[in-house]
């Protein structure tokens, strides 16, 4: 199974990459590991390709050689469903993926049963990498999901361009049965597909300077190539910024 | 899902999609075009925190695909 994390998420993330790259801090970090996350199966590296091999088959022979070793003991249609630690970042990454968000909002005790229950729907075939999945109690996003009824639900949310707002395509009560669910779920991928333009991302990193997108993070953007512990400066990122002086507001739009 | 169909999926979209910006020491997304998967068709089935992977992992027992990158790029988020 795959996990993908953001390295400049949290000082807990920066730390955890830290362990991969001998105690540097790179933008990326990649390796493969056993289920119960201890051992290291893989070289570690900053991507696939320097971990792995340069060639896809390479990769392919590398990932089911180590596959092979591990077999699935439990069903993987009932593998637990992803959540993210903030509304935030879930806009934020459903927009770079370019997928509807599937927002679980309620209460710790409203939405717990529905970890369990949207297994069946999450690892439906037809949903399945399809959809990002958040669970949230907080109510500091609101704001930025136009359209919505502020009650508990389940909210399929169209992410912003550069995810830092959405829109609500479809809400349904915490109590829809999965049919229904699953419904709203392909309905709105459908037309999200329809209605939604294909990001070339170089243009979209341009577009984002021009208009002075700026998301900040909890940690310092930039690289500790050297591994003293400190983000260097010069390099790149250059030490600039992610939750200080960097001029611009957190809803990312220089002040 | 079982490991034929998934991993090719995974190279798909991490190998192919930016071949020569991960022998650069990284993907930059100042760098990259478009994504060749399109939009509303299924990718990579991501746990998107390391608490939630780990134990969907120990559930499993399948082993665990690490990446860890940036969310955005200049700061510019909408990226990863």
């Amino acid at each position: 199974m795959c996990v993908r994390i953001d390295s400049y998420e949290s000082a807990e993330h920066q730390k955890y990459v830290r362990t991969f790259l001998n105690g540097r801090f790179e933008n990326s970090a990649f390796c493969l590991l056993s289920p119960d996350g201890q051992d290291w199966l893989s070289r570690a590296g900053r991507g696939p390709e320097h971990v792995l091999g340069r060639s896809t088959a390479a990769c392919v022979a590398q990932l089911e050689r180590v596959a092979a070793v591990y077999p699935a003991k439990e069903k993987t249609t009932r593998a637990n469903v992803q959540d993210f630690h903030s509304v935030r970042q879930a806009l934020n990454v459903a927009s770079a993926d370019q997928r509807v968000l599937v927002l679980v909002h309620g209460s710790d005790e409203q939405t717990q049963p529905l970890r369990s229950s949207l297994k069946e729907v999450a690892n439906d075939p037809t949903i399945i990498g399809r959809f990002h999945i958040d669970f949230d109690s907080s109510a500091d996003w609101k704001k930025k999901i136009e359209g919505l009824k502020d009650e508990p639900s389940i909210v399929l949310v169209r992410p912003g361009e550069f995810g830092l707002e959405g829109k609500v395509m479809a809400q349904l009560p915490l109590t829809a049965e999965n049919a229904a669910i699953k419904t709203a779920m392909l309905t709105a991928n459908g037309e999200f597909a329809k209605t939604t333009e294909k990001k070339v991302y170089s243009e979209h990193v341009t577009k984002g300077r021009n208009l002075n997108i700026y998301f900040e993070a909890d940690v310092p953007y930039g690289e500790d190539r050297d591994g003293d512990g400190e983000i260097d400066r010069g390099g790149p990122g250059g030490g600039r910024s992610g939750r200080s002086g960097s001029g611009r507001s957190r809803e990312g739009r220089r002040r | 899902m079982k490991p034929t169909q998934w991993i090719p999926m995974v190279l798909c979209t991490l190998v192919a999609l930016a071949p020569p910006l991960w022998a650069q020491g990284g993907p930059r997304p100042s760098d990259l075009g478009a994504s060749e998967l399109d939009i509303g068709e299924p990718g990579i089935a991501w746990y998107t925190t390391w608490e939630t992977a780990l134990a969907e992992a120990k559930r499993s027992g399948r082993p665990i695909m690490f990446v860890a990158a940036a969310t955005q790029c200049h700061g510019v988020s909408g990226v990863f």
